[in-house]
């Protein structure tokens, strides 16, 4: 018993120190894929749509068009939204542009998508935020668009 | 005799645990330098002719008249600091890089669009066209706090020049910070706050892969569609008000 004392005092500690670094460290948003794995598949079915920021994002007519990264996946994504200010509703591309086969994403509506819908790339994971070479594109129309889109893109 | 062993080992196991456990915490926690943003620790202010280096007072920004043409501009506005660091013109854009403090632990604060975040010569406005982020350089892209939290963000952005428009009284506007809508809202928790605030508004949220955002399904009829969608986006993004303004000079 005298031997196991020590054990158990020593054990305690180092449970509470375990146990009080967990509320310091970040929170991590579970996500259902990590690096390549999430190449080609959706950033809202795979988590890793719970953290985002828009590293560029340009404003054609009616829309914007964003070049989404996640802040969990470290992967990019394209997405455009119907913004028109009258309301209309509208067809719509989103593009993603990446240097390595199979060079892009490309998702279209299927019909109008009301203000404030938007369309989603798949994503592709880059590891970074502004890997060069990778690009936005996309608009919004009163007609059908097939894609790939190559103007209006991000900078 | 060979329990000691046990005893030991298992002592040394945990310490060694416990401590790679540590010096990850302190390494995840570790500061992040603010050297992407270049936020001064005085603000240039000009009186009668003369300026002067001054600490930075809250009251002091907001009365202050900048010099035009020396950057940094600071503004705090609701203690949100806001930071205008330089404006160029290249190929028919006026651009400018700005950096901002985040009001929450939210990596979707941006600078809006064109209705918000705007060039005016006093005259005639023009909305903002391109937001390109400047990474972090410790991060690699948002600024993170001592605690790893998103704490702010520097964006370069472009005003396309419209013929005749005057380079002259320049002013660059940010009415609001605001949150990107999320790609994945939570719509039940919408739909509650929709209708705690009786909008009569009912929602249906995209679901197929490749579509994003929330659908108007029901509206009273006293509400046009714009004016829906407005309730909407207030209730499905935060803000925090400014407004944020920058007198400049002719670049």
């Amino acid at each position: 018993m005298q031997k196991v004392k020590p054990v158990l005092v020593i054990l305690i500690t180092a449970m509470f120190v375990i146990a009080s670094s967990f509320p310091f460290t970040s929170v991590a948003f579970a996500a259902t894929c990590s690096g390549s794995g999430c190449n080609g598949l959706f950033a809202s079915s795979t988590g890793c749509g719970n953290s985002v920021t828009n590293v560029q994002t340009i404003f054609p007519a009616s829309s914007r068009v964003d070049l989404r990264f996640s802040t969990n996946c470290y992967t990019l994504w394209a997405k455009t939204t119907n913004k028109d200010s009258q309301g209309r509703s509208f067809y719509a591309n989103a593009t993603l542009w990446f240097p390595t086969s199979p060079s892009y994403y490309s998702v279209s509506s299927g019909g109008k998508i009301a203000v404030n819908q938007a369309v989603v790339s798949q994503q592709r994971y880059s590891g970074i935020a502004n890997p060069p070479g990778w690009k936005a594109c996309g608009y919004v129309s009163g007609s059908p668009i097939s894609g790939p889109v190559g103007s209006p893109c991000t900078p | 005799m060979f329990r000691k062993y046990i005893d030991i080992a298992l002592v040394m196991f945990l310490i060694v645990g416990a401590l790679g456990l540590a010096v990850g915490v302190v390494f995840t926690n570790r500061p992040a330098t603010v050297a992407a943003m270049p936020a001064g620790q005085s603000v240039t202010v000009q009186v009668d002719g003369f300026q002067s280096h001054l600490p930075l007072n809250s009251d002091m920004l907001n009365n202050a008249v900048s010099p035009k043409n020396v950057y940094p501009i600071v503004k705090i506005k609701n203690e949100i600091r806001v930071e205008l660091l330089s404006v160029q013109i290249d190929g028919g854009f006026l651009s400018a890089d700005i950096c901002f403090d985040f009001p929450s632990d939210d990596p979707a604060w941006s600078l809006g669009g064109p209705d918000n975040l705007k060039l005016s010569n006093g005259v005639a406005e023009i909305g903002v066209y391109s937001i390109e982020m400047i990474p972090d350089p410790q991060s690699g892209f948002l600024k993170k706090d001592d605690k790893g939290r998103f704490a702010g963000r520097c964006d370069h952005v472009g005003f396309p020049l419209s013929a005749g428009f005057a380079l002259e009284n320049l002013k660059i506007s940010i009415g609001e910070l605001v949150t990107d809508a999320p790609e994945t809202p939570d719509c039940n928790k919408v739909q509650a706050k929709l209708d705690s605030k009786s909008t009569g508004i009912k929602i249906k949220c995209a679901s197929e892969p490749g579509t994003s955002g929330v659908e108007i399904a029901v509206k009273p009829k006293e509400l046009d569609t714009v004016q829906a969608q407005k309730i909407l986006m207030d209730v499905l993004t935060e803000s925090a008000d400014g407004p944020w303004e920058f007198e400049v000079g002719t670049p």
